[in-house]
């Protein structure tokens, strides 16, 4: 049996199926199926061994307990990752559609939509390819590389949102719906306070209707809206909303 | 066997089966219920109605008790490692393989009525079975449910033989950490 020895040792595959695992079902099952991915071995040829030799290789996999490093390859597969203040609105769209719905188990989409094929022009600039493919469909060239190669981008898009959503904030709370009064949040948990003020952020915003609004309901504009850097709409929004335009 | 009220009533773990002992060990791990209740459900599910107990005082009611109690003898745990239900040989071993330990868990998790006799099933392997037919979830359930008229001390060093290795465990215990 091989054991891998880092993060650096598991796929990007691998470590999505770990995610995938079941957590309520107790420790020996979990680590049991947890065993069989990381070694890659059937999962009822573990079954067959002692408590004790399962609790030995575990011990082999202490590196486990913590996260892999927060960092990420700038280049992979002759893709280039596009710097993430470089965003156009409907790459932003995706990725936040895809981390709210389960960023670990689309951490290969992810890293489709970050890496780019690209090419310098005649003024040597760097031009990535227009975001005009399915990060569906690219997947699988991320699954087999090692988790430690994408796995910062998930941290660094996080800290991103946040900023983003921070510096934006007036944009993502529309008029017509309260907040919660400082007289609830004092008699609510903080925790529930942070999620139900989260949701509100997600569930008040409406990519369909910012874009809808922004091309004028013209649909022919859609495309080249959505191609446009996230930055530029936004600040373009926050102008519009100053001088009630 | 020991008699209170005018009844016998088993305490020894050769005398309580297997189905016996998991009631009795689930009242007592009852919180809710106080020593003296936990002892009232307890002669109850034996039966006497705690009604019965109506004109006793308490110090002969603690009397009772202690003599109920004093079941501990080493020679009811001898280690059974084999035994002969209705014309098959069933083996027992001290020794757990995941496959056991993630079907013991699964017991102790859901704690259902039977468990601990799910769990004598899971360590007694009838001898001319494959491991294929010992571990299918039919077979498991209908040996549970033979094994629970079985007496406790069949059952009992096994429990305590899967405790002191999980135990064991649990001070290696890894989890990897995936969020």
């Amino acid at each position: 049996m091989k054991l891998p020895q880092s993060w650096s040792d598991i796929t990007v595959e691998q470590f999505i199926e770990l995610s995938t695992l079941d957590t309520t079902g107790g420790s020996y099952s979990y680590n049991s199926e947890a065993l069989s991915i990381l070694c890659d071995i059937p999962l009822e040829d573990i079954e067959d061994i002692d408590i004790e030799d399962m609790s030995d290789l575990m011990y082999e996999l202490d590196f486990t307990k913590s996260q892999p490093k927060n960092s990420f390859k700038n280049e992979l597969l002759d893709l280039t990752i596009k710097p993430i203040g470089k965003l156009t609105l409907y790459e932003y769209i995706d990725l936040e559609h895809y981390f709210a719905s389960d960023y670990v188990k689309n951490l290969a989409i992810i890293a489709g939509i970050r890496y780019k094929r690209t090419e310098v022009d005649k003024f040597s600039n760097l031009v990535y390819e227009p975001y005009s493919y399915s990060p569906k469909d690219r997947q699988d060239l991320f699954l087999e590389l090692p988790v430690t190669e994408v796995y910062g981008l998930i941290n660094e898009f996080l800290q991103y949102r946040d900023k983003f959503l921070k510096t934006y904030e007036n944009l993502f709370n529309p008029e017509g719906e309260e907040d919660l009064t400082p007289e609830e949040k004092l008699e609510m948990d903080p925790e529930e306070v942070k999620e139900i003020e989260e949701a509100k952020k997600s569930t008040k915003w409406s990519w369909e209707l910012m874009i809808y609004n922004l091309c004028g309901g013209d649909l022919t504009k859609y495309e080249a809206l959505g191609e446009l850097p996230l930055v530029l709409v936004f600040n373009m929004l926050g102008m519009k909303k100053e001088l009630s335009l | 066997m020991i008699t209170i009220l005018e009844r016998e009533l088993p305490n020894k773990v050769t005398e309580l089966s297997i189905a016996q002992f998991e009631a009795i060990t689930t009242i007592n791990s009852n919180e809710e219920l106080d020593p003296i209740e936990k002892h009232l459900k307890v002669f109850e599910y034996l039966g006497i109605p705690e009604k019965d107990f109506q004109d006793t005082d308490i110090d002969t009611f603690i009397e009772m008790v202690k003599e109920f109690n004093a079941f501990g003898s080493k020679d009811d745990l001898v280690q059974v490692t084999e035994f002969e239900l209705e014309g098959y040989k069933y083996v027992g071993e001290y020794k757990l393989s995941v496959r056991d330990t993630k079907l013991i868990e699964k017991c102790v998790i859901l704690k259902a009525p039977g468990y601990i006799a799910e769990i004598t099933a899971i360590m007694f392997k009838r001898e001319d079975l494959s491991n294929t037919e010992h571990y299918a979830e039919a077979h498991l359930k209908h040996k549970a449910k033979l094994f629970k008229e079985l007496k406790a001390n069949v059952a009992i060093p096994y429990l305590h033989f899967i405790a002191q290795k999980i135990n064991q465990q649990a001070k290696n215990e890894t989890t990897p950490i995936v969020e």
